[in-house]
């Protein structure tokens, strides 16, 4: 009984924590547990495990996540992506930045304007480092428009010299309902951009209905709030197809390599070809291949085990213990 | 200060070091400026000479002017240590002509400038009265009167013509103007009689004013000086309000607001802020100045408070009115993000706020460049011209998504000379080429490039993990010379 009190006591002093950081009061409601119910859609689904493994996905209605256009591929990315909340696209090598770019605004695009289709030329707000400008070029609308059919009206590119107007900027037009979407634009992990921030950006997405996505440049994941984290590459794209015979040696639609991280039910990877005529992203059947090119690595065959591309995720906790070992030391 | 020795400043002049500027006591002494400094120095070894600062001396005089413009906002500059007041429908605010008079002068005193000030109504008399008669105010049709036992210095006449004229006797500005016109300007040049027109009032002259004048401007002059950020806000806010029945009255709205502040040690600040649609609302207008003052972070250096605060609308558009239908104001979204654009370039500068101006143009630098938000051109004006059209259904070949603003110099490896490359080397990575596409050829605009400019190639190029990119190469492979190749984009 005694250890249940604890936690409680816990649980009301990080709810307090969350609400400071979000300058409001908090609202606690006697016999209600985690999440204020009805207001949090996103939050509300359920997964069932059985053994570990998910043997119902996470279902969302339309209204909650914004399909990519592939079912299949929905439901390796738990329902697509995030309607009115943060999510986080990375690519993990600048050289990438394409890539990620194109899927981050593909999605949010998906998504359509908050107010529904009367509100069509409601702006995408860029904003972005004026060092993320210089290291991975600037948006460029001839492209967009051809790639993505973004009207050239409706971009606006914030570029700012400090790290810290960006968050400003980002935070100021977070709960703005008249932008189609935000998208941030950050390089590397840098400290200021932590969960209190992330959480904030998050809380303001969920007010205004409509997409934040955090696009990180060179990054690795790291703790966040956003629902989604997606590790975005470049894969081959898909050859031209001339009657119905692929045509060797063209590049066609643009290919994704994703890495589901955060907010599916299970880590997946899949590769996304995005369909330009359709506007919708399409499974490539078959597992990706994630070998890396033969230049990549001049002495074939495994000698030690490969190092994975992200920190010790740290050993499993000794089952046997029942508090986190910080509360049990002191 | 008895004990230090009289002051000169001395300078090149004409090749020789000479005196530009002397103290009183110097001046007693008999020391002139234009005396050659050896000469000075022989008379009374015992002076003090500093180097004269003609630059130093001008910047100051600008800042004085912006100081000057608390009594009239048309303030221009009269040679290296002068300044012109248009005081025109001004005056009655400083009690009558002589109070304004009396006034600026005993600020200026308050400043430790001793200066002198006259006041008539034409421009040249305005500069004999307060180079030769300080103090003296000059009645409209009086002018001629006044000028003609004052010597030729009054006339703002060049050095040479001046010499010329008292050369031959001409010595005051009376038996000047008695002489036949014609013959004069033939001997002298019409430059004198230009000079004497203006002054008697003949021809008119204007003063050419150091910053543009406002259309609409609205001040307060406080009798207790301003030091806290939120007074300033709140006497921009009373500002605003007093502003807002006049740009009703003329149905504008502002575009460009400023702020001028005057410190009571003299010290002027300006600030400025643009906004994304005509303003007229007096609390969007407190805010915009609020970011504006926050984003200063305390280098606003407040000192002993602000006497006198004024705000001005450089620069106002028509000011579209909107009707509130039942259903809602369509635009309601679009008035946030207007109002947030504001609030970012107030206190970020209009750089950081940026939106596509397409071009018609195959030159992909300038196709689609960045312009700041508040010049950007309306929807409508656009879609006239025709360029978002072409833009979209233009090129036929794919365009990159990102593009570089200085394209990247690549080591690249051709198969054949003119062909696509089979490797490239980018920021010190190795690429090999699995796919290529291309190429399409851009030449440059001979009608703005220097004719040396090289046609681009362009291909659209993937690796062998899936990377595309956008290469050129810059002209062609000339004998053992090879091409220069460069990265100018990433694809999706």
């Amino acid at each position: 009984m005694a250890s249940r009190a604890v936690s409680k006591e816990l649980l009301r002093d990080l709810r307090r924590q969350i609400a400071a950081i979000e300058d409001d009061t908090p609202r606690l409601q006697p016999g209600s547990d985690i999440g204020d119910g009805g207001n949090a859609p996103t939050d509300s689904a359920t997964l069932l495990r059985e053994g570990g493994r998910a043997i119902e996905g996470l279902r969302f209605t339309r209204a909650q996540r914004v399909s990519t256009g592939d079912e299949e591929a929905d439901r390796l990315m738990g329902g697509g992506l995030p309607r009115a909340a943060l999510s986080e696209v990375i690519a993990p090598e600048t050289r990438d930045t394409g890539a990620a770019m194109a899927l981050a605004m593909a999605l949010a695009l998906r998504a359509g304007p908050p107010g529904g289709p009367s509100r069509s030329h409601a702006p995408l707000l860029w904003a972005t480092t004026r060092q993320a400008f210089s290291e991975a070029g600037m948006p460029w609308a001839p492209g967009l428009a051809d790639l993505l059919g973004l009207d050239s009206q409706r971009l606006l590119v914030a570029a700012v010299p400090r790290l810290a107007d960006l968050l400003w900027i980002a935070g100021e037009a977070a709960p703005l309902a008249g932008l189609c979407a935000v998208i941030l634009e950050l390089r590397g992990n840098p400290a200021a951009c932590d969960l209190a921030t992330t959480r904030r950006l998050h809380m303001r997405a969920r007010q205004a209905g409509r997409p934040v996505i955090l696009l990180r440049q060179a990054a690795r994941p790291e703790a966040s709030a956003a629902l989604l984290r997606l590790l975005v590459r470049a894969a081959p794209s898909a050859a031209v197809t001339a009657f119905g015979v692929p045509v060797d040696g063209t590049i066609g639609n643009p290919a994704f390599h994703l890495t589901v991280d955060k907010g599916a039910p299970e880590r997946a990877d899949l590769i996304l070809e995005w369909n330009r005529d359709d506007q919708r992203c399409v499974l490539r059947p078959g597992k990706p291949d994630i070998r890396q090119p033969a230049s990549r690595s001049p002495h074939p065959g495994a000698v030690v085990s490969l190092s994975s591309y992200r920190p010790d995720p740290g050993r499993p906790s000794w089952p046997g213990l029942a508090q986190p070992p910080a509360r049990n030391r002191g | 200060m008895a004990d230090r020795p009289p002051l000169v400043l001395a300078g090149t002049i004409a090749n020789t070091q000479r005196l530009s500027a002397c103290c009183e006591r110097a001046g007693r002494l008999g020391l002139a400026p234009g005396l050659g400094l050896a000469a000075a120095r022989a008379m009374h070894p015992g002076i003090e000479v500093l180097p004269a600062e003609p630059e130093s001396d001008s910047r100051f005089l600008r800042h004085l002017a912006h100081w000057a413009t608390r009594f009239t906002p048309l303030v221009g500059l009269d040679g290296p240590d002068g300044l012109f007041l248009d005081i025109a429908g001004c005056a009655h605010l400083f009690g009558g002509e002589q109070g304004l008079m009396t006034e600026a002068v005993t600020r200026a005193g308050a400043l430790g400038l001793a200066v002198q000030a006259g006041l008539a109504s034409t421009v040249g008399t305005a500069f004999a009265a307060a180079r030769l008669r300080p103090g003296a105010m000059v009645g409209p049709g009086t002018e001629e009167a006044f000028l003609a036992p004052l010597p030729l210095s009054a006339l703002r006449l060049e050095g040479k013509a001046e010499a010329g004229l008292r050369a031959v006797g001409l010595s005051t500005v009376g038996r000047l103007a008695a002489q036949p016109r014609a013959a004069i300007a033939r001997r002298f040049g019409s430059a004198v009689i230009a000079r004497l027109d203006s002054a008697l009032g003949r021809a008119g002259e204007t003063v050419s004013p150091l910053m543009p004048v406002a259309d609409l401007s609205a001040e307060r002059r406080l009798a207790e000086p301003a030091v806290l950020t939120e007074q300033i806000e709140e006497i921009t806010l009373g500002l605003a309000r007093a502003l807002k029945p006049a740009l009703e009255a003329r149905g504008r709205g502002a575009r460009r607001l400023e702020l001028a502040l005057w410190r009571t040690d003299g010290a002027v600040r300006r600030l400025s802020v643009g906004t994304a649609r005509p303003l007229r609302d007096p609390q969007a207008i407190r805010n915009l100045f609020r970011e504006r003052l926050a984003a200063l972070d305390g280098t606003l250096e407040t000192g002993c408070g602000f006497e006198i605060l004024r705000l001005s609308v450089l620069a106002s558009a028509a000011f579209e009115e909107s009707q509130r239908d039942l259903a809602g104001d369509p635009r309601e979204g679009s008035e946030a993000v207007a109002a947030f654009a504001e609030r970012a370039m107030a206190r970020l500068g209009p750089q950081a706020l940026l939106a596509p101006a397409l071009h018609q143009t195959h030159c992909p630098e300038r196709a689609a460049a960045l312009v700041p938000f508040v010049d950007h051109e309306p929807a409508s004006s656009r879609m006239a011209s025709g360029s978002l059209a072409s833009a979209r259904h233009g090129p036929a070949a794919p365009r990159p998504i990102r593009l570089f603003g200085h394209p990247e110099p690549v080591d690249a490896i051709s198969g054949i000379p003119d062909g696509p490359p089979a490797s490239f080397r980018w920021r010190r990575v190795h690429y090999r080429v699995a796919r290529a596409e291309g190429p399409e050829r851009i030449a440059p605009e001979w009608w703005r490039e220097p004719a040396a400019t090289p046609v681009r190639d362009y291909w659209r190029v993937e690796d062998e993990t899936g990377r595309r990119f956008w290469l050129y190469r810059a002209g062609f492979h000339e004998g053992s010379a090879p091409a220069r190749w460069f990265l100018h984009g990433l694809f999706a």
